[in-house]
């Protein structure tokens, strides 16, 4: 974990985004395939074997589209909305560790675009300002349904953001850091216990915190049950209600990045990230265990699409303010507890 | 070559131009200061189960007012009968809940016998009270499976809509038709039952209770459907009777009033079921007594369908003089030929007088009301379709709901369109 | 109730009874039926008439007292006639002179389980007070019923048209001098052929 080039950072970079870009055009097919096994249909199986064409399909299509632009719209805020949840998503991955620092033709090269020593507050923000985007592109759109939308989509944010980010701080008091890279490999310790010797995964000591924030991450991508800005029954398509054609698209895609950057997120705060057996010897099985968590992770969220109702808007606030919120709480003094025994600063 | 002409204006230029400043337009204060938001749902919105409109004033999220209009789906189907004859108005009732044709049929076809003073035989009965209960339970899947799609339950309409098409295969094997049936005739059944047809009810039968549990354990103990029906859209008792509800509407605010139990018309009477009733007559209990609904009908046909099974009587009542005459012997007699012919060019000659036949749908109380004055086409005909008097409830139900709620309460009523503007 | 019908079943020469019970509303003499009687009672000069057919009673009503024998009988402690079935009303032009309309309201008592339809015959341009007071379900039916005959109700909150829109300018179409086709004639668009015909190998002609 050192300085490196600036060229290879960008090759590390550039290859990050593709396989990201990739991944998300194909995480519309992984959620549509596993979506139709669970409701007992088939799914894509036309365009190419078992449907894998179809985003190209669907990318076609919506670029072919026309981009319709509503007169009661207020065009340039209209116009520009999409494109800040779609980069600020993608934004995100940067400080993402696929690794650590490994040999490659006999180069050093970080796994990592960046590693700041805020990775984890980074994520957050950006997850934050992604938010703009939908709320000024319901506001510009002149409908009421998408107003409705992104009024919605603002106080939910506002509310789980404080989980998402209240749910992170006992992993903070026990490693002490907020980089991504650092807390990650303080997983790979192992545990002994006896004869046994497990990962020293946050899961295990952060229970808890790892069930809110998963379900503040379900509410901060606007996932089901969480979906509320766009709920379909109710606000038609909710701040997306206007937009047609790749900025629709961009919204679409804006999601399912938030999706993967989510669970990767999860997977390295929680899960180890690239921890697993092998990933020792070979970096490339380390990406391969971090990828099965990710997609583990995808699969529970269209688990929860398949299965559960949509939550009304007074319940979801409640949920934040009234549960999640103080749960969060008794969290962080506890972990902070034990860390002052372990400290040696209590008893 | 020419260019292409317009065929006719889309726009009329007296139309006032979109100024797109609706936004602003119509927004007033209430009296504390609050502003009140007017929002169109519908006629084209995902919940409205058709093209109705919702115009709701929104405080927030939450409705002041609401006024259901309909009539976008209005064809005139009363002004239409009175110039049918009394058999050709059959396809008519197809139309009005089309996801419930068969008992449409009935009600229409139990009014003209009752008119006519006509009573099919039993095995006819019997079958009627089959495919009735057949379609109530395709009627009550497509609504739980509407409503759980609204309130947010993505997989419910797909698996409800599996077990429907089990349903409607029945249907077409029966009569040749699935959506728009036409399956009942004056005076009971003219053609044979086909092959195939009761193996295939008893493999409905079979798989249906299962498929049912299925249902109810992804729904009836979840906390946020839980959370998302119980307590909304409370119905008093006093405000059911109040609002002329029927059905499950009614039933659910623990009213006892089943047609089939309260004026037992064909075999209801010979037949052993529960009427459900609900306690609180909110969203959950409505869903409780549909619920319970589904398993009584599959009780049912499986009695009937025991009873009848190896029955081989005649289907029709062919005395009588009101049936349309055998299609076989116009093949090899002139009088049957002639008879044949005379009643369906001419039609018969109804009693003069005016009966009301009410019977109970999937959706409440379908009542026909048929005066006639003699001749071989009613003089009116009033449709009493059960969602039309149910919807009216919705503006009682939606004082103070919040707008998702909206959804559960449009929902709940289990409204189609086509019954509700006939 | 129970009662009443164990004494009918033992004594059945001497139908004595309470006079309530359920046999009655079903019998051929049509005065003992306890809604007719009841209302000879009360409404002697409103009262008009009551005829059988099909084991269905029909009586018919003064239209000025038509919202009052509702709310009677919806509150008589026996008949709790309290559920209004159906509300609509029948064109009668062509089959007598006059009055023209006859509303007709099929309700029913719950507790009885008795089906009864009461009429009350209006001339055009009459009104009829509107039962909405006395059932919240009758607004809609009311509504309909203006929509298609244009019978006004007195004392209805909010009389508009339902299934047609508001801007219906064509008069009321459930009206027997009301054309199944409308008053209009619609235009007819394309005339022109605007488009060529083709032919095809199925038809020969084109389209």
């Amino acid at each position: 974990m050192g300085d490196q080039p600036i060229w290879i950072t960008f090759i590390v970079t550039f290859a990050i985004m593709t396989v990201l870009l990739l991944s998300m055009a194909y995480t519309t097919w992984y959620e549509r395939k596993v979506l139709a096994r669970f409701q007992d249909r088939l799914g894509p199986t036309r365009t190419g074997k078992a449907g894998l064409m179809q985003p190209l399909a669907d990318a076609v299509k919506l670029m072919g589209k026309e981009d319709l632009v509503p007169d009661a719209a207020d065009r340039n805020v209209f116009l520009f909305a999409p494109l800040i949840t779609f980069t600020t998503a993608l934004l995100s991955a940067a400080v993402i560790p696929w690794g650590g620092t490994v040999q490659i033709f006999g180069t050093d090269v970080n796994l990592y675009p960046t590693d700041i020593n805020v990775g984890a507050l980074f994520i957050l923000a950006t997850g934050s300002i992604g938010v703009y985007g939908i709320i000024l592109g319901g506001w510009s759109s002149g409908n009421r349904y998408s107003l409705l939308g992104a009024i919605r989509s603002a106080a939910q944010v506002i509310s789980y953001e404080l989980i998402l980010g209240f749910s992170l701080v006992g992993i903070f008091i026990i490693t002490g850091t907020m980089s991504l890279t650092d807390i990650m490999f303080k997983q790979h310790e192992m545990l002994s216990f006896g004869p046994f010797e497990i990962s020293n995964w946050f899961v295990l000591t952060q229970p808890l915190g790892f069930v809110l924030f998963v379900i503040a991450a379900v509410a901060e991508t606007n996932r089901a049950p969480f979906d509320l800005p766009e709920a379909e029954s109710e606000l038609v398509a909710g701040f997306m209600t206007e937009y047609s054609a790749m900025r629709f698209a961009l919204y679409f895609l804006g999601e399912y990045i938030s999706m993967i950057i989510m669970s990767l997120f999860a997977a390295t705060l929680f899960l180890g990230g690239t921890s697993g057996p092998g990933a020792d010897k070979f970096w490339g099985l380390g990406i391969m265990w971090l990828v099965l968590k990710v997609m583990a992770f995808l699969f529970f969220y269209i688990w929860l699409r398949a299965t559960l109702p949509r939550f009304r808007f007074d319940q979801l606030m409640g949920l934040a303010w009234k549960v999640l919120l103080p749960l969060a709480i008794l969290n962080i003094v506890v972990t902070a507890f034990f860390r002052l025994i372990g400290n040696g600063q209590v008893f | 070559m020419e260019p292409v002409k317009t065929p006719f204006n889309v726009m009329d230029s007296t139309q006032t131009e979109y100024s797109g400043t609706l936004m602003v337009e119509d927004e007033h204060e209430l009296a504390s200061g609050e502003r009140v938001m007017t929002l169109n749902m519908g006629p084209q919105h995902p919940s409205t189960h058709g093209v109705m409109r919702v115009l709701l004033k929104l405080d927030g999220e939450t409705v002041i007012e609401c006024d259901p209009m309909i009539g976008y789906l209005h064809r005139g189907t009363e002004k239409l009968s009175e110039t049918k004859r009394y058999a050709q108005i059959v396809p008519w009732t197809d139309r009005l809940d089309y996801t419930a044709a068969p008992q449409n049929n009935l009600g229409y076809v139990l009014a003209v016998e009752k008119l006519l003073g006509l009573n099919a035989p039993e095995r006819a009965q019997y079958w009627r009270v089959i495919m009735v209960e057949l379609s109530r339970i395709a009627s009550h899947l497509v609504w739980l499976g509407t409503h759980a799609l609204d309130i947010g339950a993505l997989s419910m309409s797909l698996y409800t809509f599996r077990e429907r098409e089990m349903i409607m295969d029945i249907f077409e094997t029966f009569c040749g038709a699935r959506l728009t049936t036409n399956m009942m005739e004056i005076g009971g059944f003219s053609r044979q039952l086909p092959d195939g047809l009761i193996p295939q009810i008893r493999n409905f039968l079979r798989v249906f209770p299962s498929k049912l549990k299925e249902y109810t354990d992804l729904l009836s103990a979840n906390p946020i459907w839980l959370a998302r029906t119980k307590g909304v859209g409370v119905i008093t008792p006093e405000a059911a009777i109040s609002y002329s509800l029927t059905g499950a509407c009614l039933r659910g605010s623990g009213i006892n009033y089943d047609v089939r139990k309260a004026d037992p018309y064909l075999v209801y009477d010979q037949l052993d079921f529960e009427v459900p009733l609900g306690q609180f007559g909110d969203v959950f209990d409505r869903y409780l007594v549909r619920v319970e609904e589904l398993r009584q009908a599959h009780k049912i046909v499986t009695q009937a369908l025991n009873y009848i099974e190896n029955d081989d009587r005649p289907m029709m009542a062919y005395e009588s003089a009101y049936v349309m005459p055998p299609h076989m012997g116009t093949m090899t007699t002139a009088e049957d030929m002639q008879r044949h012919f005379v009643w369906v060019i001419k039609g018969f000659s109804a009693p003069v007088g005016e009966v009301y036949h009410a019977i109970e749908h999937g959706k409440g109380e379908f009542g026909i009301h048929i005066v006639s004055d003699g001749g071989s086409m009613p003089y009116r005909l009033r449709l009493r379709t059960p969602d039309y008097v149910n919807l009216g409830v919705l503006p009682h139900m939606a004082q103070g709901a919040m707008l998702a709620d909206m959804v559960a309460l449009i929902g709940t009523i289990d409204i189609v369109l086509g019954s509700v503007d006939r | 109730m129970t009662d009443g019908e164990n004494q009918t079943t033992q004594q059945t020469l001497v139908p004595t009874g309470t006079g309530w019970e359920r046999e009655l509303y079903f019998d051929d003499d049509l005065s003992k039926h306890p809604v007719v009687r009841e209302l000879r009672a009360v409404f002697p000069d409103d009262f008009l008439d009551a005829v059988r057919f099909r084991n269905e009673t029909t009586i018919y009503v003064n239209p000025a007292k038509f919202r009052e024998i509702a709310f009677y009988m919806r509150d008589h402690e026996k008949l709790q006639v309290n559920f209004l079935s159906d509300l609509t009303a029948v064109d009668m032009l062509n089959l007598r002179t006059a009055p023209r309309f006859d509303v007709t309201a099929q309700i029913y008592s719950i507790p009885n389980r008795i089906r009864l339809r009461m009429k009350a015959s209006i001339d055009d341009g009459m009104s009829i007070p509107s039962l909405v007071p006395v059932f919240n379900g009758a607004n809609w039916m009311e509504r309909e019923c203006f929509d298609m005959f244009g019978i006004f109700f007195e004392g209805h909150p909010n009389l508009r048209r339902i299934l047609l829109q508001d801007d219906w300018d064509e008069g009321h179409p459930l009206r027997k001098d009301y054309p199944t086709r409308g008053w209009k004639d619609y235009p007819v668009y394309n005339k022109e052929r605007t488009i060529r015909r083709t032919k095809t190998r199925w038809t020969g002609r084109g389209v």
